[in-house]
């Protein structure tokens, strides 16, 4: 065996531990759901086979289609606003100016707790009777202000509640990404006579493009797999009437609670497909040249 | 002589595997859901049980109620399920149909029939009501660790808040309850309710199974026919139930959904006036050493004034069943433990707040003289059980539905309750063909 073989191998096992956990703990669990996403499976019968009978009666499943609306209104709301105020938050906080460590740990703050404990804080807040409708309601002059009961108020709250979450997180990225560009471009665009709006459109901005990559990706992975906030936060597990319904929420419903783990394997797909086609897209649109705002 | 000796040795041998196998060393499993009052006592029986049958250990796990039936589903689907667990009424239809429950066995108690066993609940339509959540087709499947129903809280301090005593004015009917709880209620300068006379329990689908439909069968309809499958929503009885509903949150602003559950309201600062959807196990619960602990009285349940039917809200409870997946050795020691469980129903009412219904200890001088339990089984006695069928949780989900339409939504009632009635009819069509 030549040293170039022997190298290779020694290199499959090093990296086989982590193949072999990535099969049985993600590549197997991924096909077998396929698998019962093909099948009605009630949990404690065998599965039945059903071909792809579960995937064209999500065409009329009507909790399926409102969640479907539920999951890209949340994906929306929780990714472009929190891109651009973690940004905002992060090239603050990247200027000198007295206090600022103080106010970074004050910010980043909100994403210490656990998500379920922060939206049960939240819920204490919004009650009818809580803190913010006894601020806001006389000053929009409507009392009680029903945050979490207003059908259109609810998912709007949803996403607030993830976003003051969620941006320190993405702040902190932003502000790494910051760090690591060379601080003798920006001298360089000062003295070629760029004010500091100029130098961050033109001079960092591009140069965040690796971090602005990273930060949709994951906030879009992240967006689509909305759960915990809408369990915990609005009533009834994704009410009321479902406006908090995504499709994590149904895939558990349809799962642990209806026994109909065919419907849901198939939303897991179908999940899965969506994630992988915006990931792939937002990977894409990562490596074309231009990425500039002026 | 040689004969005799063969004799016995063919004695012995045919006996000893019977022997062998009565002593044999078997391990069950246990799960119940993690109702504190009750879990210390479990463990104290538990001990006690291994103690007297050295061959059989117990592993007694506990689960967050609001986790325990995924996480039994889900061990079953897996083969790694209990050998014995304590089961809603509500979820133990689709056990029942997938062959999950194994019917009770009375060796367990070493009684020669099942019938031994429901005689110790009484005899006749007694013992048929009382263990009418653990029969399916007429067999038994599981023994009563609780049974309930719901009686009305008053919060005697909130009602003395209000100049009103309880005893004189309590309302006793849904039309009384509306001028009782305007009366009892508290709101802010905004018109903001900081304390509710009295509310609905809006905070799970469940309870449309426990208290609306109940309230349409005190008016003579019923919403569901479990032996059939079929739902009949679209009825005068339901949609005077929905509209008391959506008035009551809307017209007369005295709750709704978006308060804090009913049950915290009680026990909380708000110290809600009246509550109605606590059972008996409420009791050790409300004496609890805090500040919340109210000084409370109980009261019967709320009726309609033209009422037709004699029942409150609905009777439901939690019955110890047995996993017919299990070995035979198993299963015989569970049905044995579930006996012993079940042996002592006044330590499980006096220390952990949970009646179960056993006809010689209602008869008991203790029993009779508890203060509060005549009217819990006045309560139990005159109402129904809620109806149990595979697809439970879809059916709920798609009534709070039907509620939310109205009360929230705003939508006209005749169509939500003409397309709720489609909607939950589909559904029990098809889950009676997956089950």
């Amino acid at each position: 065996m030549g040293l170039v073989q022997k190298r290779q191998y020694y290199g499959l096992l090093f990296v086989a531990p982590a193949v072999i956990f990535f099969a049985i703990f993600f590549l197997y669990p991924i096909v077998i759901g396929f698998g019962l996403s093909l099948t009605d499976f009630t949990l404690l019968k065998p599965p039945v086979w059903v071909g792809l009978q579960n995937y064209q009666d999500l065409l009329n499943d009507r909790l399926f289609l409102k969640s479907l609306n539920v999951t890209i209104g949340f994906v929306l709301g929780s990714t472009v606003p929190v891109w651009f105020i973690s940004l905002a938050m992060a090239v603050l906080f990247f200027q000198r100016f007295p206090g600022r460590e103080l106010m970074k740990v004050l910010f980043f703050t909100p994403l210490l707790p656990s998500v379920v404990v922060v939206s049960v804080i939240w819920k204490l807040l919004l009650h009818p009777s809580g803190i913010l409708s006894s601020v806001i309601g006389p000053i929009v002059g409507q009392m009680p202000i029903k945050w979490l009961f207003d059908l259109q108020l609810s998912p709007i709250m949803s996403v607030v509640v993830h976003d003051w979450h969620i941006a320190p997180f993405y702040m902190i990225i932003w502000l790494s990404g910051l760090t690591s560009i060379p601080p003798e471009l920006r001298d360089a665009a000062r003295v070629d006579g760029a004010n500091a709006l100029q130098s961050f459109l033109r001079v960092e901005l591009p140069l965040l493009k690796p971090t602005a990559v990273f930060v949709a990706a994951i906030s879009t992975i992240r967006a689509f797999q909305g759960f915990s906030i809408q369990f915990v936060l609005s009533p009834s597990q994704g009410g009321p009437l479902d406006v908090n319904t995504t499709l994590g929420i149904v895939i558990w419903k349809y799962g642990f609670q209806f026994f109909r783990m065919g419907d849901a394997a198939a939303i897991s797909v179908v999940l899965f497909a969506f994630i992988l086609i915006f990931t792939l897209f937002q990977l894409r649109l990562g490596r074309s040249d231009d990425f500039s705002l002026s | 002589m040689k004969v005799k000796v063969l004799l016995i040795l063919l004695i012995v041998g045919l006996l000893a595997p019977v022997a062998l196998a009565q002593d044999e060393p078997v391990t069950i499993t246990y799960w119940g859901h993690a109702y504190l009052p009750r879990v210390a006592l479990d463990e104290e029986m538990i001990a006690a049980f291994m103690e007297a049958n050295p061959h059989i250990t117990v592993e007694y796990e506990t689960i967050p109620s609001a986790d325990f039936f995924a996480t039994l589903n889900t061990a079953m689907a897996s083969g790694a399920g209990p050998d014995l667990f304590n089961l809603a009424t509500g979820r133990s239809a689709e056990f029942y149909l997938q062959g999950i429950l194994a019917p009770v066995d009375p060796a367990g108690w070493g009684l020669e029939s099942v019938d031994d066993i429901k005689a110790l609940y009484g005899s006749g339509d007694m013992a048929e009501g009382m263990l009418a959540g653990a029969t399916y087709d007429g067999t038994l499947y599981g023994i009563p660790t609780e049974m309930s129903a719901y009686a009305c809280y008053v919060n005697l301090d909130s009602w003395a808040d209000a100049g009103l005593d309880p005893a004189e004015d309590f309302p006793y009917t849904f039309e009384g309850m509306v001028e009782v709880a305007e009366k009892l209620t508290i709101r802010d300068e905004n018109g903001v309710i900081t304390r509710r006379g009295f509310d609905f329990n809006w905070s799970a689908p469940v309870y449309m199974m426990l208290h609306f439909n109940p309230m349409v069968q005190q008016l003579g309809g019923d919403m569901f026919d479990e032996v059939n499958y079929t739902a009949d929503i679209n009825t005068p009885e339901v949609k005077r139930v929905l509209e008391y509903w959506n008035n009551w949150a809307n017209e007369w602003n005295l709750g709704g959904p978006e308060y804090v559950v009913s049950r915290t309201g009680f026990r909380s600062a708000e110290r809600m006036a009246t509550e109605c959807t606590m059972g008996n196990w409420a009791v050790p619960l409300l004496e609890a050493e805090d500040s919340f602990a109210p000084n409370y009285g109980i009261y019967p349940q709320l009726r309609w004034e033209d009422a037709v039917n004699p029942n409150g809200f609905a009777n439901y409870g939690f019955n110890l069943m047995a996993n017919a997946t299990s070995s035979e050795a198993k299963q015989a020691a569970a049905w044995k433990l579930i006996a012993w469980l079940t042996s002592r129903p006044d330590r499980y009412l006096n220390e952990g707040g949970l009646f179960q219904p056993k006809a010689a200890y209602l008869e008991t001088e203790e029993f009779k003289n508890n203060e509060i339990m005549p009217v819990f089984l006045d309560e139990i006695t005159s109402s129904y059980f809620h109806p149990r069928f595979a697809g439970y949780n879809e059916v709920i989900e798609a009534i709070m539905r039907m509620r939310d339409r109205v009360v929230i939504a705003g939508e006209d009632i005749d169509t939500v309750l003409a397309e709720a009635e489609e909607e939950v009819n589909a559904i029990l069509q098809r889950v009676k063909t997956e089950f």
